[in-house]
């Protein structure tokens, strides 16, 4: 999958996913997924083909990463943030795993 | 806990492709007397020449020959490739006088042959990195320097995690008062 299409797939999916938890900061929301999905889509296209690593920690990993961005820089609600990182990443890797099975 | 982690392995593990890499074969008309043959193509290291049941080449390679191989697989391991090389004496016994194995995992090789000792190849082998051809634009694009594409995917990373960490500093940090 190209990376245009990756990074599309994770924007939507995150934006979408995590409007019904921060839909009164929706525009903060939306940046966070932009950046998120900049960091991690690429990220696991290059870990995904160049390296041997557990795919199942590197989910866990980036739900953290994205729980610990959402707390931080949306709203300090940690399980508004693990629900709403957990939801959208969860999607996010099957759109992922679509794309380059 | 256990259940899931295998779920995900399951899945996750399926057309997990790697990079191509490409072997070329150059000055095997400096060996008149002998030819070169590839005799297996496989998995495993511990794969031997003579009990692995499954030879899947025994081709006689000419000069000039170039071949792309481990073009990916349906997991990591059978993307895996080793080469076994045979040298055998071109007369109707086509004896074998030496043989060697090559890892083509994520490496380009060239080799150069330059003769032949005491029944024994004499080869210089020059190796570069394969990139794996990822797109940009659309999927079926394989266009454009694998390399300088890939380091497009590292700088896209690279800047929006930046971008978070400069949120992160300038975060609005809430004050306790008492």
């Amino acid at each position: 999958m190209s990376l245009i299409s990756t990074l599309i797939g994770f924007i939507i999916i995150k934006l979408l996913l995590q409007l019904p938890f921060y839909y009164k900061s929706w525009r903060q929301s939306a940046l966070l997924a932009l950046l998120t999905s900049l960091f991690v889509a690429p990220l696991l296209t290059l870990l995904y083909h160049e390296t041997e690593v557990d795919f199942f920690s590197v989910y866990v990993a980036i739900i953290v990463f994205d729980a610990i961005a959402l707390y931080f820089l949306l709203q300090p609600n940690i399980w508004k943030a693990a629900f709403a990182a957990f939801l959208a990443n969860t999607i996010s890797i099957v759109f992922f795993f679509i794309g380059n099975g | 806990m256990a259940n899931l982690a295998a779920l995900a392995d399951a899945g996750f593990s399926i057309r997990r492709r790697t990079a191509a890499a490409e072997i070329t074969f150059k000055g095997l008309n400096n060996v008149p007397n002998h030819k070169l043959l590839l005799v297996q193509y496989s998995y495993q290291s511990g794969d031997t020449l003579l009990k692995s049941p499954f030879i899947s080449y025994r081709d006689t390679l000419t000069d000039g020959r170039s071949f792309v191989i481990q073009n990916g697989g349906r997991r990591w391991d059978e993307s895996d490739r080793y080469l076994h090389f045979v040298l055998a004496k071109n007369d109707s016994t086509g004896t074998v006088t030496d043989s060697f194995t090559i890892y083509m995992k994520k490496w380009n090789y060239k080799m150069v042959v330059t003769g032949e000792k005491n029944g024994k190849l004499q080869y210089t082998l020059k190796k570069s990195k394969a990139y794996f051809n990822y797109n940009l634009i659309g999927d079926d694009n394989n266009e454009g320097n694998n390399k300088t594409i890939r380091f497009i995917f590292i700088a896209c990373s690279l800047l929006g995690f930046v971008f978070l960490l400069l949120l992160f500093l300038k975060r609005k940090k809430s004050t306790i008062t008492s």
